[in-house]
C-alpha cells in the first residue's frame, strides 16, 4: 500500500463550449506505484493529454471540468485540495513536460533563470549549484545557462525542459509525447536519458505517446486509451504478448505498425475514425470500427474484465460467457 | 551596438534633406506673399517688394534651398519671414511645451492603458472586460477637439477645479495631457489586451503553471514581458503622431507649442518657420523609432543578435568551439 | 523586469528635468494696499515683433499702441487731440505743421523726449518706406521741444496719419543699439515692455515717466495668448482673464453668453472697417454702370450685416461716427428696391443677366449666399468660390477675380490706402478707370482742408454714389468682452485705451 503513488478512480472530464459539451475522459481508473512507468497509448483525441492535465489541475479554467471521480496522490485527493497546495505539488511532487519543445520555454528569459525559477518556487534560495547539476545531468554544458532558448536546438530544448521538470526531484513525471516533435536519432537520445534519470532518481512516470515502439523501450505498464476510456491495461509483457487475447483496438494498433520481419506488403489500418467527443456513439465507443461488433456492443457500453494476473480488457468479447462461448 | 546607433542616426541627414526639400517645393506652390502678410494691405508695393527682396525670395529655388541648407549645417534655422524673428528662438520656446505634454501623455497612456488591457485580457468575457473594452473603443475614437472643449466647460466653468489655459501650474497640465492621451489610451488598452490574450494562450505559459508558479507571476512575469514587445512598438510609433497632432489641444488650451507654430506658419506662408518645425518633428520621429528598436531588442533577446557586430558573433563562435574541444 | 522599470523611470525623470522652469502662477494682481492694478488681457496670438515701423500685423499693433507714444491721437469722438504734442499749428497752405512737444514728455528711462528723437525715428529706412510718413519732405528742430514737419504737398490728412502707432517715437540712436523687433531701449508710451518670454509671457509695466502717469490706474498688463474664442470665453468666465479681445471682435455667440452673465460686460467700438463687394472692372459686364446701379439696389444690406458682423449696414464709406468732420451726410446706403433695380438692368447692356464668380473668405460665406440670392433676382448668376484669406490678396494682385468680398480697415487713419485701390498704377487695384472722373480727383480730395476739403469730399461722395466704384455692405463693430468690475472707457479710433481703465 505504501508503494501506491497515484490512483485514478473513475475520472470523468468534460469541456464546456457554448453549444455542447465535449466528453473528453469517460471513466478512467488507473494505478501507479513508486518507480513505475506507465505508457498511455492512444490516437490523437483519445483524451490522454486531458487526463494528464487533470492530474495537475491545469485544465483551462471555466472550460474544463473534472465532474466525477477521484485522483488520489500519496493519499490526497487532488480534486479536493486548495489551489495553494496544488501549486506546491506542481513542479515539486508532480512535474509535466509537453510535446513541443520549441514553444515550451519562455523566449525572454535565460534557460538558467527558468530552471532556477522552479527551484525558487519550491523553497531553494540559492539555486545556482543545483541548476548546474541538473544541466549536467541532462547533458548540457552548465556554462550555457546564460543562453536564451532560441540559441538551442530542438533536442537540447527538450532536455532543458526535462531538466526543469526534474530539478526538484518529483515523485511523478507526466511526459506528454516528449519526443514526437524530434527526429528519430534525437528521440532515441532523449528517451535513453529520461530512462536513465528516472532510474537514478526513482521517479515514477506516465509517458503519453501514440508510438508503441517508444512504449516498448521505456515502460513497465501500458494503458490503451480510446475515446476517453482505458480499453486495455496491463504490464508491458501482457499487452505486447501476441499470444494473449487483446482488445480489437489494440489489435488494430499493432497491425498498423510496419514490421520488418514480416512479409506483408500492406499495413492493416483500422477502418474509420476516432469518434467526435462531443457526439459519442451509443453503446461501446469502438463499435462503429470494430470487426467483432455485435448487437450488444451497439447498445451497451463494454464490460470490464480483469484476468488473474491483472490484465484488464474492456470489451464484451471477454466477459465470462463470451469467453466460454468462444472456447 | 554603438555602431548600430550611429548608423541609424546618420540616416537623419538624408531624411532632413528630403523633408526640407519637400517643404520648400510644396510651399513654393502655395500662392501668397510674405511681404504683404507682414506689412499689411496698407503698405506700398515698393515696401512689400523691398521686404521680399530682403528675404531672398527673388532668388531661384535651388539657390534659396542651398543657402538654407548651409544655414542648417551651422544649426541655424534662419529667420521667420513674418517679422524676422529667429526660428531657433521660437522653436526653443515652443518645443519644450509640446514635448512635455506629449511625453506626459505617453506615460499616462502607458500607465492607465496597460493595466486595463491586462485586466481585460485576464478576465476575458467578464463584465469588467466588456465594459472596459467599450470604454477603450470610445476613447480611441473620440474627437480630441470636442473632448478638450467639453473638459474645459466642465472642469473650468462648472467646477472651477482646473485653469482654462496655459501650462502655469501642475493643475494646468491635467486637461491638455489627458486630451492628448485619450486616443492613445484607447489604443494601448486594445493593443495590450489582444497581445496579452495571444501570449496567455502560448505553451510556455502552460509550462510556467506546471512549474507551480502563482497566477500573478504567470501574468506579470511571463506573459507581460512578451506582450510588452508589441505594445512598445505601438506606443513608439504613436509618439510621432502625438507630436504632430497636438494642434487641437494646443489651440483649445492656448499652449504656444509646435502645433500652433506649424499651423500659423502654413497660413502665413512662412517657409523657414515651417521647415524648422518639420525638421524637429522628423528628427524626433527618427530618434523615437530608434529608441523603440533598441527597447525592442532589450525586451526580446531573439533580436539582440542584430545589434551585436558581426565580429563579435564570430568571436563568440570561436570561443564556443574551443570550449567544446 | 526591474532593470526595464528603472530605465523607464530614469527616462521620465530626465525628461522632467528638461521640463523644469515652469512659470510661477500668475497672481491675481492685488497690490499691497488691496487695490487691484493688474489686468490680464487676452489677444489671439503672440506677436512676432514689436517693430513699430515694420510690423503691419494686427497683433504687434496692439502692443505697439500701448508702448509707443505719438504726437497726436484720436479721442472717442474721432477728434484729433494731442498726446506727446501739447499743441500744433498748420501753415496757410497745409504744407507745414509745427508741433510743441510737452515739457514733461519723457521716455521710460527718464530721459526727455525731444524733437531730435522724432526726427531720428522718422528718418530710418523703414520709416521712409512707410505710407504714413511718406508725405514728409523734411523735418526741423528749432529747439528741443519744437518739431517742424515739411510736407511734399498740401495734405491736411497728415494729422490723421500721425495718430497711428507707426508714427510712434523711440530714443535717438536706439534702433542700431538693439533689435527693435524684440523691444526698444526705452519706451515713449503709457506702458513699457517689461518682460517678453517667447512662447510664455508678455508683460507691460506702467511707464512712470508718462506725462499722464498719475492718472494711469493699471500698473501691469499681463497678456495671455488664446487663439480659440471658446477657450477665451471660458477663461473670461472663470476669471482667468479680465479682457477678451480676440482679433478685433468677439463673435455673436460669445456676445450672447456674456449678456446672460452679470459678472461680465461688453463694450462696442465702432471700427473704421468697411465690408464691401469689390468689382474687377476688367470684366465688361461689371464695367457697365447700369449693372452696378442695379446690383446696388438689389442687395439686402440688413441681412448681410446680420450674418457677417456685429456692426451695422452701410453703403458709403463716410459714416458719421468714424469720420468726425470728414463726414458727408446724405449718402447712406439705399433700401432694397427691386423694381428700380430691374429697370437699371433693362437699361444696361446685359438685360438678361450674366454669370459671375464671387470669391469669398470662409468667414463671409453666409453673406455671399445672401448676395447670391439677391442678385439672382436680376438674372445675375453668381457662383461662390471659397478661398483662404491669404490667397485672396494674391488673386487681387494678379487680377484673378471677378467679384470679391473684402474688408478694408484703418479707414479713419488712411483713406489714401483705400484710394490706392483705384490707382491703376498700384499693385493692388480694381482696374477702375471711369470716364466721369479721374484718379486725381480722388487723391486730391484728401490733401486739402477746410471748406475746400468739404467740397472735395462732397464731390467724391457724390461720385461714389453715381459711379459705384465699390458696393459698400456694412461697417464693422468691434465688441470686446470684459470683467464687469473693470471700468473701460469708450474705445476711440485708436482702439482700446488701457491707460484709461481702472478697477472699480
Amino acid at each position: 500500500m505504501e508503494n501506491k503513488l497515484l490512483e485514478l478512480k473513475d475520472v470523468r472530464v468534460k469541456y464546456h463550449t457554448l453549444d455542447y459539451d465535449v466528453m473528453a475522459v469517460n471513466g478512467v481508473s488507473l494505478e501507479l506505484n513508486k518507480g513505475e512507468s506507465l505508457g498511455l497509448v492512444g490516437e490523437t483525441g483519445a483524451g490522454k493529454t486531458t487526463l494528464a492535465l487533470s492530474i495537475l489541475g491545469l485544465l483551462p479554467k471555466g472550460v474544463g471540468e473534472v465532474y466525477e471521480g477521484e485522483i488520489i496522490f500519496k493519499g490526497e485527493d487532488l480534486l479536493q485540495v486548495p489551489e495553494k497546495r496544488m501549486r506546491d505539488i506542481r513542479g515539486m511532487h508532480i512535474s509535466m513536460i509537453f510535446q513541443d519543445p520549441m514553444t515550451s520555454l519562455n523566449p525572454v528569459y535565460t534557460v538558467g533563470d527558468q530552471i532556477a525559477e522552479v527551484l525558487q518556487l519550491h523553497g531553494n534560495k540559492h539555486p545556482d549549484e543545483r541548476v548546474d547539476e541538473i544541466l549536467g545531468l541532462v547533458g548540457i554544458d552548465p556554462s550555457r545557462k546564460v543562453c536564451y532558448p532560441h540559441q538551442f536546438s530542438g533536442g537540447m530544448k527538450q532536455r532543458i525542459v526535462i531538466a526543469m521538470a526534474l530539478a526538484c526531484e518529483p515523485d511523478l513525471l507526466l511526459a506528454d509525447e516528449p519526443t514526437t516533435a524530434l527526429d528519430v536519432t534525437i528521440q532515441a537520445q532523449v528517451l535513453a536519458m529520461i530512462d536513465d534519470i528516472q532510474k537514478k532518481l526513482g521517479t515514477s512516470m506516465i509517458l503519453i505517446t501514440h508510438d508503441l515502439g517508444v512504449v516498448a523501450e521505456t515502460c513497465d505498464k501500458v494503458a490503451i486509451m480510446y475515446a476517453g476510456e482505458i480499453v486495455e491495461y496491463g504490464t508491458l509483457h501482457q499487452v505486447f504478448d501476441k499470444t494473449r487475447p487483446h482488445h480489437p483496438y489494440t489489435v488494430g494498433l499493432f497491425g498498423s505498425i510496419p514490421d520488418l520481419s514480416s512479409d506483408k506488403r500492406r499495413l492493416e489500418p483500422i477502418y474509420g475514425m476516432t469518434p467526435d467527443p462531443s457526439d459519442l456513439p451509443e453503446g461501446c465507443y469502438f463499435s462503429p470500427r470494430c470487426n467483432h461488433c455485435t448487437e450488444l456492443c451497439k447498445q451497451k457500453g463494454a464490460a470490464i474484465h480483469v484476468s488473474e494476473d491483472g490484465h484488464m480488457l474492456k470489451c464484451h468479447l471477454f466477459t465470462q460467457e463470451n469467453k466460454e462461448a468462444a472456447e | 551596438m554603438w555602431r548600430y546607433i550611429l548608423k541609424r542616426l546618420l540616416w537623419l541627414i538624408p531624411i532632413i534633406l528630403g523633408v526640407t526639400l519637400l517643404v520648400f517645393a510644396l510651399m513654393s506652390l502655395k500662392p501668397g506673399d510674405p511681404g504683404r502678410v507682414y506689412l499689411g494691405l496698407n503698405a506700398t508695393q515698393e515696401a512689400v517688394d523691398a521686404y521680399n527682396e530682403s528675404l531672398g525670395l527673388n532668388d531661384p529655388f535651388f539657390v534659396r534651398y542651398f543657402n538654407y541648407v548651409k544655414g542648417l549645417i551651422k544649426l541655424d534655422f534662419g529667420k521667420s519671414w513674418v517679422g524676422g524673428e529667429s526660428v531657433n528662438d521660437r522653436i526653443m520656446s515652443a518645443l519644450p511645451q509640446t514635448l512635455k505634454v506629449c511625453v506626459y501623455a505617453l506615460v499616462v497612456a502607458f500607465i492607465t492603458g496597460l493595466p486595463i488591457g491586462i485586466l481585460s485580457a485576464v478576465k476575458q468575457y467578464s463584465l469588467a472586460d466588456r465594459v472596459l473594452t467599450i470604454i477603450a473603443m470610445i476613447l480611441a475614437c473620440i474627437p480630441v477637439f470636442w473632448l478638450c472643449n467639453m473638459a474645459a466647460m466642465l472642469f473650468t466653468l462648472k467646477l472651477h477645479w482646473l485653469p482654462a489655459t496655459g501650462l502655469d501650474t501642475w493643475k494646468a497640465y491635467i486637461m491638455p495631457v489627458i486630451g492628448t492621451a485619450a486616443n492613445t489610451i484607447g489604443l494601448t488598452v486594445r493593443m495590450s489586451r489582444s497581445s496579452m490574450l495571444d501570449e496567455m494562450r502560448k505553451d510556455y505559459i502552460r509550462t510556467a503553471r506546471a512549474k507551480g508558479a502563482k497566477e500573478g507571476s504567470v501574468i506579470f512575469k511571463h506573459a507581460l514581458r512578451n506582450s510588452l514587445i508589441s505594445v512598445t512598438t505601438t506606443l513608439g510609433v504613436n509618439f510621432s503622431i502625438l507630436m504632430g497632432g497636438t494642434v487641437f489641444v494646443e489651440n483649445v488650451y492656448a499652449i504656444q507649442g509646435l502645433g500652433t507654430c506649424i499651423v500659423r506658419s502654413i497660413s502665413n506662408n512662412d517657409v523657414p518657420m515651417l521647415s524648422g518645425c518639420v525638421i524637429i518633428l522628423a528628427t524626433f520621429s527618427v530618434i523615437v523609432n530608434l529608441l523603440v528598436d533598441l527597447l525592442y531588442a532589450y525586451l526580446d533577446p531573439r533580436l539582440r543578435a542584430k545589434y551585436v557586430g558581426k565580429k563579435k558573433v564570430a568571436k563568440a563562435r570561436k570561443e564556443a568551439l574551443n570550449d567544446a574541444n | 523586469m526591474k532593470k526595464f522599470l528603472a530605465l523607464i523611470l530614469a527616462l521620465v525623470m530626465a525628461l522632467s528635468l528638461v521640463a523644469c522652469g515652469e512659470k510661477a502662477p500668475a497672481d491675481d494682481g492685488a497690490a499691497d494696499d488691496g487695490v487691484k492694478d493688474t489686468i490680464r488681457f487676452q489677444i489671439k496670438n503672440e506677436p512676432t515683433s514689436v517693430d513699430l515701423q515694420n510690423d503691419g500685423t494686427v497683433l504687434g499693433g496692439f502692443i505697439c499702441d500701448q508702448i509707443y507714444g505719438k504726437l497726436v491721437t484720436f479721442n472717442d469722438k474721432s477728434e484729433v487731440v494731442g498726446e506727446l504734442a501739447e499743441s500744433w499749428e498748420w501753415n496757410d497752405d497745409f504744407t507745414q505743421i509745427t508741433f510743441k512737444i510737452r515739457e514733461n514728455a519723457k521716455f521710460s528711462d527718464g530721459s526727455d523726449i525731444t524733437a531730435d528723437d522724432f526726427i531720428y525715428t522718422f528718418s530710418t529706412d523703414s520709416a521712409k518706406a512707410n505710407t504714413y510718413m511718406a508725405p514728409i519732405a523734411s523735418m526741423e528742430a528749432p529747439d528741443a521741444k519744437t518739431l517742424v514737419l515739411n510736407l511734399k504737398s498740401s495734405n491736411s490728412s497728415m494729422l490723421k496719419f500721425l495718430t497711428t502707432y507707426h508714427t510712434g517715437v523711440v530714443p535717438a540712436g536706439s534702433m542700431e543699439a538693439t533689435d527693435i523687433a524684440r523691444g526698444a531701449t526705452a519706451y515713449s508710451g503709457p506702458y513699457a515692455l517689461a518682460k517678453w518670454e517667447l512662447g510664455q509671457d508678455m508683460v507691460l509695466e506702467a511707464n512712470p515717466y508718462w506725462y499722464n502717469a498719475e492718472n494711469v490706474a493699471i500698473k501691469t498688463v499681463d497678456y495671455e495668448f488664446i487663439a480659440d474664442e471658446n477657450s477665451a470665453l471660458v477663461a473670461l468666465e472663470s476669471g482667468e482673464i479680465d479682457f477678451m479681445y480676440m482679433a478685433s471682435t468677439i463673435g455673436i455667440t460669445s456676445v450672447e453668453t456674456i449678456a446672460t452673465n452679470d459678472k461680465l460686460a461688453t463694450i462696442a467700438a465702432d471700427q473704421a472697417t468697411a465690408g464691401m463687394l469689390c468689382l474687377n472692372f476688367a470684366m465688361p459686364e461689371l464695367d457697365d454702370v447700369n449693372v452696378r446701379q442695379a446690383m446696388n439696389l438689389a442687395l439686402d444690406r440688413a441681412a448681410i450685416a446680420k450674418v457677417s458682423t456685429t456692426g451695422v449696414p452701410g453703403g458709403n464709406v463716410f459714416t458719421a461716427e468714424y469720420f468726425g468732420d470728414d463726414y458727408i451726410p446724405g449718402h447712406d446706403a439705399p433700401a432694397v428696391d427691386l423694381e428700380k433695380a430691374k429697370e437699371f438692368m433693362a437699361a444696361s447692356g446685359y438685360p438678361n443677366g450674366f454669370d459671375v464668380e464671387l470669391k469669398t473668405p470662409v468667414m463671409f460665406s453666409k453673406a455671399a449666399a445672401i448676395v447670391q440670392s439677391n442678385l439672382a433676382e436680376l438674372g445675375i448668376n453668381v457662383t461662390i468660390t471659397e478661398i483662404d484669406a491669404s490667397i485672396w490678396v494674391d488673386s487681387m494682385i494678379k487680377g484673378d477675380y471677378q467679384m470679391g468680398f473684402m474688408t478694408f480697415g484703418n479707414l479713419i487713419n488712411d483713406l489714401t490706402g483705400f484710394i490706392n485701390l483705384y490707382d491703376p498704377a498700384a499693385a493692388l487695384h480694381f482696374n477702375f478707370d471711369s470716364d466721369s472722373t479721374s484718379f486725381d480727383l480722388m487723391s486730391a480730395a484728401f490733401s486739402v482742408s477746410g471748406a475746400d476739403r468739404t467740397a472735395a469730399l462732397t464731390e467724391f461722395a457724390d461720385f461714389c454714389e453715381a459711379d459705384l466704384p465699390y458696393l459698400g455692405l456694412f461697417m464693422e463693430n468691434a465688441i470686446y468682452g470684459y470683467n464687469a468690475d473693470l471700468y473701460v472707457p469708450t474705445p476711440s479710433g485708436c482702439g482700446y485705451d488701457i491707460a484709461g481703465m481702472y478697477w472699480k
